[in-house]
């Protein structure tokens, strides 16, 4: 057994407990689970939306809609893997009605991020135009992300930005690991397309 | 699927830790082999970084705090309202033991009820006989009896010497 999977065991068994005390009306418990998973679940939910605002609500349904449907959880899965599937839900059901209502999307707590004028920006770049250029990938990395189909972003987030293997993606996405490996090479393959001028430089270099 | 496809989601499979030792090092000969595969392969690796940082920056970081409180609104001043109530109620046929343990005391009132009021009812006390009519034959009679439960019927006996009886 590898170190990751052992780290995983021992947080699923604390999981556990944390669960059985909740199920026995301990709320701190509860908040325990919420601290430990809400970046997580935060950073999945904005992988599908691209919005704070709506991701922080996604992220907030999910862990009240967690706690109600909580009794139901069986156990047979992680407690992560169920909580996920409840996000993942959640941020797609989100997006698509979303895609229905909006035209054209606009983050506007990008601004709220913006450092003050002439201040460095993300990864402690200094270089002015570094820092143009890893903004520009970043934001073609971003709305190529969102050009692709609700589950393939799905699968892409979990994949890239959780870690999960292919088998917990497929118990969180409820599909089979075929299509596991399907949506996550259609996807990747678009993204490959979209980065192809960084990463042949990146490489060149 | 065709055969390009196929090989890159192996490739896929390769670099995000899927394979088995052997497939691995199977893999690792044919991309030594092929500078176009260990292409793909690189640009596969160099992928998971960039959308990790990508998403991170624009996702920032959030506050624990806010995010519990909410939850902790929804989670302390929640009650359960009749339906949700009436369907926990439910939840015990769930569980097979409990299950079973409700419908043989269910069954045993039934079974109470019903006894008593045939009882009550004078259903199993035997039939008054309201008329008995003689026919041309001797030997039969036809007797009309009423129950209370069952009303008023009609019983034809057979092989009586009616004669005797007179």
């Amino acid at each position: 057994m590898n170190a990751k999977k052992i780290e995983e065991a021992g947080a699923a068994g604390a999981d556990d407990e944390l669960v059985r005390r909740t199920l026995q009306g301990d709320h701190e418990a509860y908040r325990a689970l919420v601290t430990t998973y809400q970046s997580k679940v935060y950073g999945i939910a904005y992988g599908v939306v691209h919005n704070r605002d709506d991701a922080l609500d996604i992220a907030q349904e999910a862990f009240i809609k967690a706690f109600s449907k909580l009794r139901s959880f069986r156990g047979t899965s992680s407690f992560y893997t169920w909580l996920y599937r409840i996000t993942v839900n959640l941020a797609i059901d989100h997006a698509r009605k979303r895609k229905h209502l909006v035209t054209v999307d606009y983050d506007e707590s990008i601004l709220e991020k913006a450092p003050p004028e002439g201040g460095p920006r993300g990864g402690g770049e200094t270089n002015p135009l570094e820092v143009l250029k890893r903004e520009e990938l970043n934001e073609t990395i971003m709305s190529a992300i969102m050009e692709l189909p609700e589950e393939q972003r799905a699968t892409v987030v979990l994949r890239e930005i959780e870690d999960l293997s292919y088998a917990e993606i497929a118990t969180v996405l409820g599909c089979s690991i075929g299509t596991v490996m399907s949506r996550l090479h259609y996807g990747r393959k678009k993204l490959r397309q979209k980065l192809s001028g960084y990463l042949a430089a990146e490489q060149g270099a | 699927m065709d055969k390009a496809t196929r090989l890159e989601i192996e490739i896929g499979r390769y670099v995000d830790g899927e394979m088995s030792g052997a497939e691995r090092t199977a893999m690792e000969r044919r991309l030594d082999a092929d500078p176009e595969l260990r292409r793909i392969a690189d640009e596969l690796k160099a992928i998971r970084p960039r959308v990790a940082e990508a998403v991170g920056a624009a996702a920032g970081s959030i506050e624990g705090e806010p995010l519990w409180r909410g939850v902790a609104e929804h989670i302390t001043a929640r009650r359960p309202s009749p339906l949700e109530a009436f369907r926990g109620g439910l939840r015990v046929f769930l569980y097979p033991r409990m299950a079973a343990a409700v419908a043989t005391v269910v069954i045993l009132l039934g079974l109470f009820i019903l006894v008593t009021q045939i009882t009550d009812r004078g259903a199993v006390a035997q039939p008054i006989v309201r008329e008995i009519e003689y026919g041309e034959n001797p030997n039969v009679v036809a007797v009309v009896e009423e129950n209370i439960s069952a009303g008023t019927a009609v019983v034809w006996i057979d092989g009586i010497d009616t004669r005797e009886v007179d």
